[in-house]
């Protein structure tokens, strides 16, 4: 692969890839805080949202408090049931008909005697108050208010029920039966200040089918009373862990009454036994993490992008010119001496491409003086030659062929002492010992046989040189034998 | 505005550029491998890939919906390679005209023009405008087919892509470069396409003036830059021929895929029709009186063009001014 291309695609790997795991990273962090953000809002909610219904709840019991603690209702309670007395009755009806004028939220009103029957009622409850105290609560004479029910039925306010045993000197004379009208509790739920798009705030009690509002819902179903209080049966509703006693905030695998999924923060509300449910949607408070994770996403890789331009520049700027170095370099493997890289740089790159573009110019100057020789050594008459102490030539000019009608192969192939005549045998090994020795040979005449089996002198200067073991040899042909002093 | 806006829209313009150029030498390679004729290549992969990064911005904008942007992108695109790029390129060095076919590649242009506006004179460019347009640009495809592959044979191909990434030949390396382009140009487009409608809504400008001026001069960077650098080194024969070659195939092909593959007609926006049909079909005009007269366009002709854009670029603020205001 191209230096270029590598070292482009290897910065374009390192920036995308740091760069995305930034983002990555980041989303994750996002994930967490945005999440975390949002259950201390879910719990602080449901914090005020209790205190708010404790409030409402503590109101109530006042108000309930306030009639049964009346002596003259009690007393005239006491005196009727005792004695049948109707003025009595007559008291205790007026008693009831102005507390229920006169206070705030309620209802209704009903008395009972301690044997459970209606003495007298007051006011507009949709239906008459029931005639028993909640269980375990008959034979108390504690004079506190308890929570008997919350009905919901038609009306977009719940009726709440609070008894309250009516004791006189230690005696449980009867039990005042008070209806309040639940709309301070619907006006805490309709208030969706900073519950954003989809969160609500929900009173839920039990019922048979697993758990009801007590007031409307913010996102009615279709085919319910917008304005009434629905029933949640959903096996994964919130509403059934805040009935549980669950305190907490729960962000997985909850639905809410439309089936979607919620992040809810539930309540167990001492007292009346409801629950309390503030959720959000789990899509709206995903939608702002899944924007922040597309929003990161999409910055790291715009930013991986600006560092792709760099890469691709810086790749251009320092492996360009190493490329073009191999470039010249293959060029002059290639035979053309005459390529040089160009020089644009004064780094260690530049250094590089000076250094080979020299080497380049002494090769080819060392080229052009190998080639002047070459000619010498092909023009020659004379036979010029190289030969091992093997006895083998290495090397012969054309002068060699044309003398002795060998061509260079048939002599490089051969012991030259094959050629030798028989007679100058001897002569000619004992020159080449000498040779061996280091000693030139100087003017040597022996004979050589012609391919067409004639026969030549030759007179032969040689030189050996002992390190490559090589001899360089001159040959002439002559016409004399060899020289008898010699 | 959000600075994060910029660096979006210049990383998706760089992965647009970038990918469409590995995509191109990916395919060239591939297409060698194949040994389809270097001719075929020039006229297929080569002439479309060069503006694939268009194109995809175009689909991407057209699909998403903004049709401003698909208009303002091949509208400004156009005004701007005659007074941008041709004015930087002469106020560099004069242009003078190379091919013999450039009268003709003109009036070519013209037609392409006139062909967009009165399919556009509706108000909608439907899937049938669409495939006029394809329809002409294959009719000039076919016409100039011999002579444009005469004219790349001659100007071997192979230098430009010898430029930085070269031409890869390893198979996993030609299989990286075209899936890595294939990749980096859609995520690209969605940069640049969210990027400007982002920037449109925070200034509070229709992404029509976006398309025809920060998209427009970003897609047609690469053209300004090879173009000028040309001029620099006195090699201005070509840039006109294409010029010319590119505003056709940004009317026809660009336009003509775009109207093809939006899933409704695109509207155009009536400012079009008051301002900027009117200023491309002059600018169109204006390159080809010249070409027609054989006058190169000089320095002054140059300087004039680039004031001109100016002037435009002026228009566009003072209307957009004048809505705000």
């Amino acid at each position: 692969m191209d230096i270029r291309t590598k070292l482009v695609f290897a910065f374009a790997a390192v920036f995308i890839g740091s760069l995305l795991t930034f983002g990555y990273l980041l989303n994750g962090i996002a994930d967490r805080l945005i999440g975390a953000g949002t259950i201390d809002q879910l719990e602080s909610l449901a914090e005020s949202g209790s205190d708010a219904i404790e409030g409402i709840v503590e109101g109530w019991q006042e108000r309930v408090q306030l009639i049964g603690s009346r002596t003259q209702l009690r007393a005239s309670l006491g005196e009727f049931s005792t004695e049948g007395d109707s003025a009595a009755l007559v008291v205790v009806q007026r008693i009831l008909e102005d507390a229920v004028v006169s206070t705030r939220s309620v209802a209704a009103i009903a008395v009972y005697d301690r044997r459970g029957a209606l003495v007298a009622s007051a006011g507009t409850a949709s239906e008459p108050p029931p005639g028993s105290l909640p269980p375990g609560s008959t034979s108390s004479t504690s004079e506190e208010p308890l929570f008997v029910e919350a009905r919901t039925s038609g009306d977009p306010f719940p009726e709440i029920t609070y008894s309250m045993p009516l004791v006189r000197e230690g005696q449980r004379v009867g039990s005042l039966f008070v209806v309040l009208n639940g709309n301070r509790l619907v006006e805490l739920t309709s208030d969706t200040t900073g519950l954003g798009r989809s969160g609500e705030l929900m009173v839920v009690a039990s019922d048979p089918a697993g758990a009801r509002t007590l007031h409307p819902v913010r996102h009615p179903l279709a085919g319910f009373d917008p304005d009434g209080p629905i029933l949640l049966t959903g096996e994964r509703d919130p509403a059934r862990l805040a009935l549980r006693g669950v305190n907490g905030v729960e962000r997985n695998g909850l639905e809410d009454y439309r089936g979607r999924a919620v992040w809810a923060a539930t309540r167990f509300l001492e007292g009346t036994g409801w629950g309390l449910v503030v959720k959000y949607d789990a899509d709206e408070k995903r939608a702002g993490i899944l924007e922040f994770r597309e929003e990161m996403f999409a910055l790291a890789l715009a930013l991986a992008a600006i560092g792709l331009l760099v890469a691709v520049i810086l790749g251009f700027r320092f492996a360009g010119p190493i490329h073009d170095l191999a470039e010249a370099a293959n060029r002059i493997r290639e035979g053309d001496l005459s390529a040089r890289a160009p020089v644009r740089r004064k780094d260690e790159i530049g250094l590089l491409a000076r250094t080979f573009n020299q080497t380049a110019d002494e090769l080819q100057a060392r080229m052009l003086e190998l080639h002047e020789y070459q000619k010498f050594f092909d023009v020659s008459l004379d036979l010029l030659c190289i030969a091992g102490t093997d006895g083998y030539f290495k090397r012969t000019n054309p002068a060699f062929t044309k003398t002795l009608g060998w061509s260079e192969e048939q002599l490089l192939s051969q012991p030259f002492m094959a050629l030798v005549h028989p007679d100058d045998a001897e002569a000619t090994q004992r020159q080449i010992e000498r040779l061996a020795e280091g000693l030139p040979t100087i003017s040597f005449v022996n004979r050589f046989r012609r391919a067409d089996g004639s026969w030549v002198h030759l007179k032969w200067n040689s030189y050996p040189e002992p390190e490559s073991g090589l001899l360089y040899a001159i040959a002439r042909e002559t016409s004399s034998r060899p020289d008898p002093s010699d | 505005m959000d600075p994060s806006l910029f660096i979006k829209l210049i990383g998706g313009l760089v992965y647009l550029l970038l990918g469409g150029d590995i995509l191109v030498r990916g395919s060239v390679a591939l297409a060698r491998r194949f040994h389809v004729s270097p001719t075929v290549i020039a006229l297929t992969v080569v002439a479309f890939g060069t503006s694939l990064p268009e194109l995809v911005v175009v689909v991407k904008a057209a699909l998403t919906g903004y049709p401003g942007l698909v208009f303002g992108n091949v509208v400004g695109s156009n005004i701007a390679n005659v007074l941008l790029v041709a004015g930087a390129a002469a106020a560099v060095y004069p242009l003078t005209y190379g091919e013999r076919s450039i009268r003709r590649d003109s009036l070519f242009m013209l037609g392409a023009t006139v062909l967009l506006v009165v399919l556009a004179i509706g108000g909608v460019l439907g899937r049938v405008d669409g495939v006029i347009l394809l329809v002409g640009l294959a009719a000039i495809t076919t016409l100039t087919a011999t002579e444009a592959a005469q004219a790349y044979r001659d100007s071997e191909l192979k230098t430009p892509m010898e430029w930085v990434l070269g031409l890869p030949t390893n198979p996993w390396m030609i299989a990286l470069f075209i899936v890595a382009g294939a990749v980096a140009l859609p995520v690209g487009a969605d940069l640049v396409v969210n990027a400007s409608v982002k920037m449109a809504e925070s200034l509070g400008v229709s992404e029509t003036i976006i398309g025809l001026t920060i998209l427009a001069i970003g897609t047609s960077l690469p053209e300004l830059a090879t173009t000028v650098v040309a001029a620099v080194q006195k090699r201005t024969e070509v840039a006109v021929g294409t010029i010319v070659g590119s505003n056709t195939f940004n009317l026809l092909a660009i336009m003509g895929v775009g109207a093809v593959l939006s899933p409704f007609p695109i509207e155009i926006p009536g400012e079009f029709f008051t301002v900027h049909f009117p200023v491309m079909l002059g600018t169109a005009l204006l390159i080809s009186v010249f070409v027609w007269l054989r006058r190169p366009i000089g320095r002054a002709a140059g300087i004039a063009f680039l004031a001109a854009y100016a002037a435009y670029l002026g228009l566009l603020v003072m209307r957009t001014v004048g809505q705000a205001g």
